[in-house]
């Protein structure tokens, strides 16, 4: 599965406001992204809740210094990406069993 | 123990399996989208009209020839169909995209397939094939299993990632369970098939305590598993969406 626009993003402001290598910084947040049960593919709106929620404490994990600052900066660039066009139908597993149940 | 026990749990799970399979299918009418069909066919042909059958079936082995033709040849094609539907509606909801989920799909079909003509050229459909459980046999037996167990896994790993997002927001309580409840169902029923295995291999019956006891708590649990995944009630709606789900949902939906 293809990396999204939004992980691209925040993993090039990620690199550009940490010391952190170009490997380190998308590492780091895959991880991040895999704790919200969450995938390099995922849409803008989801990396942006892993930034804000998870990513300050896998930043202090790693003694990068000022993770809110840079947090921020990362919810700034993702601003900058396009949100994702609306798909005719939603074919998540959780939606195709949600709509099996009536919800 | 007598006949109770398979009644109770083998009754519960033939029941679920025509109340969902017939809803899904009443649901696939109106949408028109794979796995409403998929799912309903699994439940309608594999559980109530393949699985249940041949069980009951298995408990009374002096049926006459031309009822035990039928019968094994009828529910054995009704078990492949919901068991091949069951592969479908799992590789096109949890691996839509994947060569290798593709491939194993089509494999099973095949197997299916070999199993279920080989079986009928040589035994004529009866009883007999439960008496001699050959090669194809197992390899029929074995590939429906896996459907079920590969089901469950998907459905299982999915609940994990959901239940993550749950945690930040990104995702509903309801959808967290819907897919935990589904991968319960799908265990349960590979219980089943486990102990129609374990029952012909160790004692070379279905019909033993042990084994009886097993399907028929399994058969419990699945019922019980299905009607809260595609029939909840309300208190179990009302529960999954509880205080506290509304942010979540409204994140889930994006």
């Amino acid at each position: 599965m293809a990396d999204s626009a939004a992980f691209e993003a925040a993993a090039a402001a990620l690199e550009a406001g940490s010391p952190l290598t170009r490997l380190e910084a998308r590492g780091t947040l895959r991880i991040a992204l895999k704790r919200a049960g969450l995938t390099s593919a995922a849409a803008r709106e989801e990396v942006a809740v892993a930034v804000e929620r998870l990513l300050p404490d896998e930043l202090a994990t790693r003694g990068v210094p000022d993770a809110n600052r840079i947090c921020r900066a990362i919810a700034l660039a993702l601003t900058k990406v396009a949100p994702a066009p609306d798909a005719p139908d939603d074919t998540s597993p959780a939606a195709v069993f949600r709509r099996l149940r009536g919800g | 123990m007598s006949l109770l026990l398979p009644a109770i749990g083998l009754g519960c799970f033939f029941v679920a399996s025509l109340v969902v399979g017939l809803r899904l299918l009443a649901l696939w009418w109106h949408t028109r989208q794979l796995p409403e069909l998929a799912i309903g066919t699994a439940f309608l042909f594999g559980g109530a009209f393949g699985f249940v059958p041949v069980i009951a079936a298995s408990l009374f082995p002096e049926l006459p020839p031309p009822v035990d033709h039928v019968l094994v040849g009828v529910c054995l094609l009704a078990l492949d169909v919901g068991a091949g539907a069951l592969w479908l509606v799992t590789w096109r909801v949890f691996r839509p995209d994947q060569g290798w989920a593709r491939g194993l799909f089509l494999a099973a079909m095949a197997l299916l397939l070999v199993s279920y003509v080989g079986q009928g050229l040589e035994h004529g459909f009866s009883m007999a094939m439960y008496r001699e459980r050959n090669g194809l046999f197992w390899l029929g037996l074995g590939t429906r299993a896996s459907g079920f167990a590969w089901g469950a896994v998907e459905a299982f790993l999915c609940h994990v990632a959901l239940r993550r997002r749950a945690r930040v927001g990104l995702a509903a309580r309801a959808d967290v369970y819907g897919l935990l409840a589904w991968a319960i169902a799908l265990f349960a029923t590979w219980l089943m098939f486990v102990g129609s295995g374990l029952g012909l291999l160790l004692r070379g019956t279905t019909a033993s305590t042990p084994i009886i006891l097993l399907q028929s708590v399994a058969g419990l649990v699945a019922a019980l598993a299905c009607v809260l995944t595609f029939v909840p009630p309300p208190w179990y709606r009302r529960w999954l969406e509880g205080p506290g789900h509304e942010a979540a949902a409204e994140a889930s939906h994006g």
